[in-house]
């Protein structure tokens, strides 16, 4: 089957049952995206799809056909990052990384659909993450330091 | 003025994990890696009957199964830091007895993740279940006994004063109790560890691992190797606390790669990370106050701690405990028991704290409780007791109180905080406000050497290598290490490249625990930095013919001659290099001599609503006695993750396990850890301005000590809400709050 992934179109080989988080790690290499509890509850896992933030590990690739999905790869590189990336750097949103791509790819759907949210609207967007460094506070000021730096650039 | 030392300079690697672009093992394929899975026991206590791996030997894809019948039966204890540690070691790889939930009873090494897992469920395995102890006071009554010896670990009794004399001589005699929980690391990165047995017999371990020379240790025993064969190679970190310490799949790995002979990965699940490795330390905690015209006298602290099936590193939480324990208040006398005994639990082992948590949170609800009878203001009570800084130390003369601020915490706290014991309500809410006070230290001195060594390079271009086995667990170690030396060589901190642990290439270190990568790793980077730039000097002079103090050394240049001649270090090192056939490096070890206190006093308001008893934290304030910040932002993350994990511990976080010892919540469904919408929106950490004489830079260590006081405050609070209750046990859930009113009415 094909699978549209961070605006490329791969041919990728099903395996059965086969969850779209084991499809982008181990097929496509896509290793940005993290395993980290494998029942939808922490969030490091998550990706775009179709413009909003799902857990990979639940959902399995052949429902994927057709849809638009995004990686933490296809929002940003370390050569051109998003706002997103840079704005958690200076906030202090990042310890050791591993829930980050995750908070990256939640806070880029909430972005993308309410350019200036309340605080209060960032901590529900981040409901869904788990982080155990950071206490989610420097999480939740990167994302609004990003809001902020991109309605500047409006 | 430092140019470097107290700025909020951006994490190391901050825009490559923000990116996704850093690789953690997981995410690494060795050639020829096959993937290993872990079959575990259904059951606490018992015997393996008999074990039938021939049909999954078998399966297709299979390279190796591994059992209690195939592999090393050396006795070890996986936490000992020093070849000559003779800790109580009751590990093996696998074993016939069977004495946790989850103990691993076979392993299968596949080329594939789904052959592994198919060949697991082809494993015949007959066990005999006997009755598990769980409880902490059955297990010392050795009544069930999981080994044939007995439940009891080596025992730790501190006393200072007369404690018997105390409380014969006390008016009254005031005694608390507290059950505290296990407790689940959520590091969000599941252990994982490749392990190559290569084919000339040398074993290769790579792993997110806080102390490779440690795991070089437990290996080394267990495969009866030399240590010139094993080679520990440290992987990223997602996240540690405490848990990635020590060797608990490692040797798993290895077994099953040393017959198979090609690399395998494991990565535990998520599940497995919760009984599979070890939680915080469970444990039941007997106060008894001595008070005597309305002050105390004495103060007597029993604990029983749970160790689980084996001992690891459990007896020496206590004399940790101890060590903090006599460094915040100052009673004319106190004694602090501990007896650490095996259960049938899951493992238990050190998280972020190593025992300070319970213990001051069962302090601090004493020092509620007396004060409320006494009728004294809460804050104003503990400053009564709290030390002054540079008093001395009634347990030791080495381990120094020093420049111990927590008088001035509390009192910082508690305008930030606008203290008030005056409760309120309303008709929906009762709010209480609490307090909280803690400590953690700066390393594992004086009761264990404490040792790092660093090597520093300079390269051709003037950029630096530094080699260190310290760890920078996420928080920022590296960053603080590169501030410290590009401080002292005047350069930018970029310039520094950090190479991470790596028993063959880093220079010895202890393991990045107990809070020591500032204070030691600190200490250790001014020590070879300095070197280093006396090695410049020396060269620069000779360049230039004129004495050192005629030099300036500024952004990576030397100006001379009253800054009319300068050379960049670069061609300085050219010049060295050419001239004088020398390589430009230094190595240096540091060995901590004392210990200090990091100090915090945390403030909590809560509210509880009156019909579901939910309970809510809705303000926070956190003031923190790090000395000097190294990096203030960094030092504000400690404390905001330091926060995050204390509410859970104080109000949610628990892995509960039933009669038969099988846990009823491994996953992150129902182990409930804070998620963002639930932390206090209204929180404030404060560092205070302080200086710590042996510190570097006069800095010390946050990590641990963020977590401290935290469950302490909340507790506080949430019995000033509800008219003094004695809270008995940790998590206070809402079902545990229903019952204690129910019986206090």
């Amino acid at each position: 089957m094909k699978l549209k992934v961070n605006d490329k179109v791969y041919d990728v080989i099903l395996e059965e049952k086969e969850t779209l988080l084991n499809m982008l790690r181990n097929q496509l290499k896509l290793t940005g995206t993290k395993y980290g509890c494998g029942t939808g509850d922490c969030g490091a896992c998550k990706v775009l799809i179709d413009g909003m933030a799902k857990n990979s590990c639940m959902i399995m690739a052949k429902d994927c056909e057709n849809k638009e999905i995004v990686t933490v790869e296809g929002i940003g590189t370390a050569e051109h990052p998003h706002e997103i990336q840079t704005a958690f750097v200076d906030a202090g949103a990042i310890q050791c990384g591993f829930c980050t791509p995750g908070m990256v790819v939640s806070a880029k759907a909430l972005l993308d659909s309410n350019s200036k949210p309340s605080r209060d609207e960032i901590r529900q967007a981040l409901k869904n993450n788990l982080c155990r460094c950071t206490g989610y506070t420097k999480i939740i000021d990167g994302v609004a330091l990003a809001a902020e730096r991109m309605n500047d650039h409006e | 003025m430092n140019k470097w030392v107290g700025k909020s300079i951006p994490l190391n690697s901050g825009l490559h994990k923000a990116t996704g672009e850093v690789m953690y093992l997981d995410d690494i394929e060795f050639p020829g890696m096959l993937t290993g899975k872990i079959l575990r026991s259904e059951i606490a206590f018992g015997k393996i009957l008999r074990i039938d791996t021939s049909k999954a030997l078998a399966m297709p894809g299979v390279k190796a199964v591994v059992t209690h019948e195939n592999t090393s039966p050396v006795l070890y204890n996986g936490l000992v830091r020093s070849i000559n540690d003779d800790w109580p070691a009751q590990e093996t790889i696998f074993n016939e007895i069977i004495r946790q939930y989850g103990q691993p009873i076979a392993a299968v090494a596949a080329e594939t993740e789904k052959q592994a897992v198919a060949a697991l469920k082809q494993i015949v395995v007959e066990v005999e279940e006997w009755d598990p102890v769980l409880d902490l006071e059955e297990a010392y009554s050795n009544k069930i006994k999981v080994y044939e010896e007995g439940n009891r670990l080596p025992e730790t009794v501190k006393e200072v004063g007369d404690i018997e004399q105390a409380l014969a001589d006390a008016d009254e005699i005031i005694r608390t109790r507290l059950d505290t929980p296990m407790v689940h690391h959520m590091a969000i990165e599941p252990h994982v560890c490749v392990a190559d047995w290569d084919k000339e017999d040398k074993l290769t371990v790579y792993v997110p691992h806080q102390g490779v020379f440690g795991a070089q240790i437990g290996l080394a025993k267990i495969f009866n190797k030399p240590y010139s064969d094993i080679r520990v190679v440290h992987s990223l970190m997602g996240g540690a606390f405490g848990v990635k310490v020590g060797i608990i799949i490692e040797p798993i790995c290895a077994e099953l790669s040393k017959q198979a002979r090609r690399p395998v990965k494991i990565r535990l699940t998520r599940k497995e990370c919760m009984v599979g490795t070890w939680t915080r330390h469970s444990a039941r905690l007997y106060l008894e106050a001595a008070i005597k015209n309305g002050e105390i006298i004495g103060m007597n602290i029993r604990e029983y701690l749970n160790a689980g099936p084996t001992c690891g590193g459990t007896h020496f939480i206590p004399v940790a405990q101890s060590a903090k324990l006599f460094k915040l208040y100052g009673f004319p006398a106190m004694k602090f028991y501990a007896s650490p005994v095996n259960t049938n639990t899951v493992q238990q082992g050190a998280m972020r704290g190593f025992g300070s948590p319970k213990l001051f949170t069962s302090l601090e609800i004493m020092m509620d409780q007396v004060a409320r009878k006494l009728g004294v203001d809460r804050v104003e009570f503990r400053q009564r007791y709290l030390l002054n800084p540079y008093d001395p130390n009634p347990l030791s003369e080495i381990d120094l109180i020093s420049n111990a601020r927590s008088k001035d915490c509390l009192q910082k706290g508690k305008e930030l905080f606008g203290w008030d014991e005056k409760r309120e309500e309303d008709e929906t809410y009762w709010y209480g406000n609490g307090v909280g006070m803690g400590l953690h230290g700066n390393g594992v001195a004086p009761h264990a050497p404490d040792i790092t060594g660093m090597t520093l390079k300079l390269n051709e271009d003037g950029s630096y290598n530094l080699a260190t086995a310290i760890c920078d667990h996420g928080g920022g170690s590296y960053t603080v290490i590169a501030q410290i030396i590009a401080e002292i060589l005047s350069i930018s901190p970029d310039s520094i490249r950090i190479k991470k642990p790596d028993t063959e290439n880093t220079p010895y270190d202890l393991g990045a625990y107990g809070s020591r990568n500032t204070w030691v790793g600190g200490n250790c980077a001014i020590e070879v930095a300095t070197v280093m730039k006396e090695k410049l000097f020396h060269y620069a002079s000779q360049y230039f013919g004129c004495s050192d103090s005629e030099l300036l050394l500024e952004d990576n240049t030397f100006y001379a001659h009253d800054r009319k001649e300068s050379v960049s270090v670069r061609d300085l090192n050219n010049y060295v290099l050419y001239t004088f056939k020398e390589k430009l490096i230094a190595t240096e070890y540091f060995s901590s001599k004392h210990n200090a206190g990091s100090y915090g006093a945390h403030f909590a308001k809560v509210r509880i609503h009156k019909e579901t008893k939910k309970i809510e934290v809705i303000k926070y304030v956190a003031v923190a006695d790090v000395g000097t910040a190294i990096n203030p932002k960094l030092v504000e993350g400690q404390l905001q993750g330091g926060i995050q994990m204390g509410l859970g511990y104080a109000l949610s976080e628990e892995l509960l396990l039933n009669e038969r010892g099988k846990p009823l919540n491994a996953n992150l469904k129902k182990y409930h850890a804070f998620h963002a919408d639930e932390m206090p929106d209204d929180l404030t950490v404060h560092i205070l301005d302080s200086h710590e004489d042996y510190g570097p830079y006069g800095g010390k260590s946050i990590g641990e000590a963020a977590t401290v006081p935290v469950a302490a405050a909340v507790v506080s609070a949430i019995s000033h809400a509800l008219d003094g209750l004695l809270i008995e046990r940790i998590p206070v859930t809402s079902s545990y709050l229903e019952k204690s009113l129910a019986n206090h009415q």
